[in-house]
Formats: C-alpha cells, structure tokens, sequence
C-alpha cells in the first residue's frame, strides 16, 4: 500500500529534492561575520614540529590572519594557495599578515628544520613534502 | 498506463540527475599523489549526513519503483544521434582525422617535451598533460560525454598509418589466447596505478617520457602479432579503463553509429564480464577509493603506528638497511591489499545476492553485476577531482607556451599564473555530494535491471538486490566518508 503511494507521488521526486538541497544550501550560509578583528595565531615550532593543538587552524573567508611563526631553528615556511613564505628563526619571529580570501585548506610547508627523532619512530620518507600545518578557510 | 508511467518516471528521474551531474562539466581543463596540490575543504557533517541519508533514502525509492518496472529494455531506449541535422558535421571523417592528429601530436609532444624539457614539472607540458589533462580530463570525458579515447587513441592511429604504408599486412594476425583474456591489461593498469599512485613518475618528467616509450612499444608490439583491435581489447590498460568508463556516458557507438541515451544505460549487457574484466573493474574502483584513502588522518595514524610499532621495528629496519625505501613497501602492499579487500567484500555481497535469487554460481554472478558499481566510483572520482582539473588544470596554460620549460612564450601566457578562486569551495560540496547521491541512484537501477537478466522469477530478483542495495549504500558511505576527511598531504 505504502508502495503504491510512493509510486503515485514519485514523479515529485526530483523536484523534492530540488527543493530540499536549495534550502539546504540557503540553510547553510551563515550570517555577516565580524571581519574587523583580525583572527591572530601564534604557533611555536619546536625541532621542525608543533604542537597537536596548532595542527589546523580555522577562519572563515574574508577575515584578516595574523599568523606569528617563532621557532627554534632557523627554517622556511610556505603557505601553498596563498603563496605566502615566513622565514623565522632563532629569537627572530616572522609574521605573516593577509586577508583570507581563498576558500580551502591550505597546507603550509617547512623546510630546513633538523628534527629530533622520537626514540620509538622510524622516519619512513624522505618528507620533502612535510606540512607543518593547515590553514583552513571556511566559505561565506 | 503503468509502461507509460515508468517511462516518464525514468526520464524525470535521468533529466534531473543529468542537470546536477552537467553541473560538473568545469569550464577549465592535485592530489599529493602524482602532481599538485589539493586545496579541497572536508565535506562537512551537514552535507555527509545530508548525503548519506539521500542515499538510502533513493534506494528504498528506486527498489519501490521497480516492483512495477514493465518496460522495454534500456538499451533500446536510444536515439540515434546521425538523425540530428549538424551531427553529420561532427562525425565527419575529416572531423574524427583532425582529432586523432591532435591527439599523435600531443603523444610526440610528451615524449618530446618528458625527454628533452625541464625538469621541473610544473613547468614541463609532459607531466601537466598526461596527468592532469589527460588521464582526469578524459576520464570526465569519458563518463560525461562519451569514450572519446576509443575514437583517437594515437597508438591505434600511428599502426595504422605503418599499416596502410605496409600495404595492409603489417600485422601477423596470429590467434590471440582465449585464456590470456584482459590479464595484460590489468597487469598493464596495477603498473599504471603504482605509477601514479606511489612512484615518482608524477613529479619526473624524463622518467614519465621514458615510460610512454615504454608503453607504447608493448602496444605496438602486441598490435603487429595479434592485430589492433583484439590487442587494445584486451591488453591497452587504457582503452579498458575508458570504455568501462564510457559505458556510463549519455553517448555510445560501434561500428560507425553514435547514440544518444540515458546516463548509465551502457552499462547493461545480455551477458556477464569475464572474470579479468572482473578483477580489472574491481582494481579501477579500489585505486579510485585509495587515491583518497591515501590522504586521510587515518592513513597517516596508520603510518605512524607503523613507523612506532616494536614488533615491525626489527623487520623494517633490516628492510630499510638492504635499500627498500619503506614508504614505497607499504604504499604497494597497501595497493595489493586494498584490491583484495574490495574484491572479498564485493564476493561476499554477491554470494548473498545469488542465494536470495536463488542461483549458486556466486562469480557468474559477480560477473553479471559488478558493472553496475560503477557509477559510485565515477561519482566519486568527479567529486574528489573537480577542483583539481579547475585548478592544476591551469598550469596547462603558460606550459602551453612554454612546453619544454625553455623560456619560449609561444601564445603570451608563460607568466600566467594559477587562480584559485575559480573555485567555489561551497559549490564543490554541494556538487560532490550531488553527485554521489546521483551515482547510487544510477548504480542501484542498473543492478535491478541486471537482476531481472539474472534471476529466474521477478520475486527472486527483488529478493536478490537487498544485499546489493547494502552494497552500495556502504559504497557510497566510504566515498562520502573519504570527501569529509581533511586532506593530510
């Protein structure tokens, strides 16, 4: 009986769904962000790495980053995307200031760091690719 | 009244889908793997659940629609596309000859710009084109428009060539080995995959020339012993990928007649795969889901258990000391085991399918259906690399002034530089899951009407799709699942 009901209405379907996924997408803009305060991060690189809390850090489009690199060895960080390098180094901390325009997850790269190996892990790779952390940009 | 019904049904429910899916179809022409960088946002808990509960949803909706299906088979729903006035403009033989010019051209080009070019990749046309353009762009191609790569496959184009120069006995013609099946072919496309997959062929240009030399002296080697056709069915890892591929798309043709018909239709047949065709559409979809699997958190806490385990700790080291690199090791088990795992699943699945249909040949019928999985896989590979193409598909504009990395500037783009704002973070959500949503719907009604083929009696086949229907909405989860993942290079 339900069958046969459902039948009756499927030709409804597509439009239902239509309907569903627009005020979905409607439902899922967010309102005015207040983008007057920049959204500051100060991340502390300790042997090539940081700490677990610092692993991605969360804006949303349109708000100005205030991003403080201090590091213990002198090393190179490049935000891909962006396309923003820091070079900071040993009681010399390097900022990088932007406005966050590009929606995504933008990984940033250190290179030069010499890292202490943990006395359990092997280093499987050569890790030229290594990602300090992710900056990731919210859509409005 | 009920055919009529179904057929308009079938037509609204395909239109609508088809919207969503042209949705897809990027203006433009990297995942860590092979080249390039992915900027893709986790899909959120909003659009994952959204999606997932669309998904099951639909499958009640499309087994419900299938307890009055009375139609004529699919297939034969098609229109004949040299009925339409311009058609005959396109599917000119001149038309189809500029095509497969173009596509030697860009093979020589490769090999070309791969030998003698830049060693850098993001400015060497070798890298950029087969990888970006050519292998992601034609396999949009082939599941949106039609399997373009069957038309001007270049190899097929240059023996053919050597062929009419030889006066049309270039070829030996010997018998090909019925129990050779497609097995060169999916020894040809796991090379392929680990290729892409975990070697450095992506980021190496020269190595990547020396490799299609490579390849292209196995085609036409096996083309001169066992003629064109039957060599590139059976061993052009290439040709089986997008023709697989192709079967989903709205277009199809043979012997010189192009059709028109509903997406996915191409996947029907009146009988089952063979079993290489088997295991070779199993390996494509599972190095399609390992491409992602490759940069979830959950990948790398697995490497790092690896790197801390105590009881591996005695055997890598010893590995790692005789010269393995152990990335490489465990990347290609993982390839290995991945297929094997997808294949045990998809078995189990399909032992359920043939005992609830009441049939006992459990690989005939893995066989019949394992075509039908299909769509998730193109779903979720259009979903996993549409900001890819719009974004790394850019760097094929200054490379296409500068092909060898030299400092030319044939067409005033060498400075041009990639805009990552073409893409639209939201609409990749919102179309990613469209189209994962869409793909289960797909899958699911090829599976019922190959079940229809299958089974004996109409209560048998319906019975015998509750386990597929599991099947695919764990599918669809998975890839659902990867997409909300954060990417960890």
């Amino acid at each position: 009986m339900i069958g046969v009901t459902v039948l009756k209405h499927i030709r409804m379907l597509p439009v239902l769904a239509l309907l569903i996924a627009t005020a979905g997408f409607e439902f899922s803009m967010p309102g005015d962000a207040d983008a007057q305060e920049p959204k500051v991060f100060s991340v502390t690189v300790m042997n090539g790495a940081i700490d677990k809390k610092h692993e991605t850090l969360k804006v949303e489009q349109g708000d100005t980053v205030l991003l403080r690199f201090v590091s213990d060895q002198a090393i190179d960080l490049h935000m891909h995307g962006y396309d923003l390098t820091a070079r900071p180094g040993p009681g010399k901390p390097a900022l990088l200031h932007f406005e966050a325009k590009l929606a995504g997850r933008f990984p940033v790269e250190i290179h030069g760091a010499k890292k202490s190996k943990s006395s359990g892990a092997l280093n499987l790779s050569g890790g030229h690719h290594d990602a300090l952390l992710y900056l990731e940009v919210a859509p409005n | 009244m009920p055919c009529s019904t179904s057929k308009s049904r079938q037509i609204k429910i395909a239109a609508a889908t088809c919207a969503a899916i042209a949705l897809l179809v990027s203006p433009g022409p990297a995942s860590a793997h092979a080249f390039g960088v992915r900027y893709d946002l986790p899909l959120p808990m909003w659009f994952y659940l959204g999606g997932a509960g669309a998904a099951v949803a639909l499958s009640f909706v499309v087994m419900a629609a299938f307890v009055r299906e009375t139609g004529r088979p699919p297939e034969e729903r098609r229109f004949d596309l040299s009925q339409m006035p311009g058609i005959s403009l396109l599917a000119h033989s001149a038309t189809v000859n500029i095509a497969r010019a173009i596509m030697v051209g860009l093979l020589l080009l490769v090999v070309a710009t791969g030998l003698l070019g830049s060693e850098d990749p993001f400015h060497n046309f070798a890298p950029v084109f087969v990888w970006v353009i050519w292998w992601v762009g034609l396999a949009f191609i082939s599941a949106l428009v039609g399997d373009l790569w069957s038309l001007t496959n270049p190899w097929r184009t240059l023996f053919d060539l050597a062929d009419r120069a030889a006066g049309g006995s270039l070829s030996l013609n010997r018998r090909y080995p019925d129990w050779l099946s497609r097995w060169p072919a999916v020894i040809a496309f796991f090379l392929f995959a680990w290729g892409e997959l975990i070697s450095t062929a992506g980021e190496n240009p020269q190595l990547l020339g020396w490799l299609v030399i490579w390849y292209s002296v196995y085609i036409w080697v096996g083309m001169t012993v066992f003629g064109p056709n039957v060599w590139l069915k059976n061993a052009d890892a290439f040709t089986v990928v997008f023709s697989l591929i192709g079967r989903f798309a709205p277009t199809g043709g043979r012997d010189g007649r192009w059709w028109l018909r509903a997406p996915s239709v191409g996947l029907l047949d009146t009988r089952p795969v063979t079993l290489s065709t088997m295991v070779f559409t199993v390996f494509l979809l599972s190095t399609v889901t390992f491409d992602g699997v490759l940069e979830t958190p959950a990948w790398k806490a697995t490497l790092t258990w690896i790197a801390e385990s105590q009881t591996l700790r005695a055997s890598l080291i010893a590995l790692q000391q005789s010269g393995i690199d152990l990335l490489v090791l465990i990347k290609t088990i993982a390839l290995l085991v991945i297929p094997a795992g997808f294949l045990a699943v998809f078995l189990f699945f399909c032992s359920l399918t043939a005992v609830a249909g009441g049939r006992r040949d459990v690989l005939t019928v893995a066989r019949w259906f394992i075509l039908s999985i299909i769509p998730i896989a193109i779903a979720y590979h259009l979903s996993h690399y549409i900001s890819y193409l719009m974004i790394a598909g850019q760097q094929i504009i200054p490379v296409a002034s500068d092909p060898f990395g030299w400092g030319w500037d044939l067409f005033g783009s060498r400075e041009y530089k990639i805009d990552i704002s073409v893409v639209n973070a939201r609409m990749v959500w919102f179309v990613a899951v469209t189209a994962i949503v869409a793909g289960h719907v797909f899958s699911l009604y090829v599976a019922h009407v190959t079940a229809f083929r299958v089974f004996a009696t109409r209560r048998a086949a319906l019975l015998s799709q509750l386990p597929m229907m599991l099947l695919m909405v764990g599918y669809t989860m998975v890839s659902l699942w990867i997409l909300s993942q954060p990417i960890v290079a």
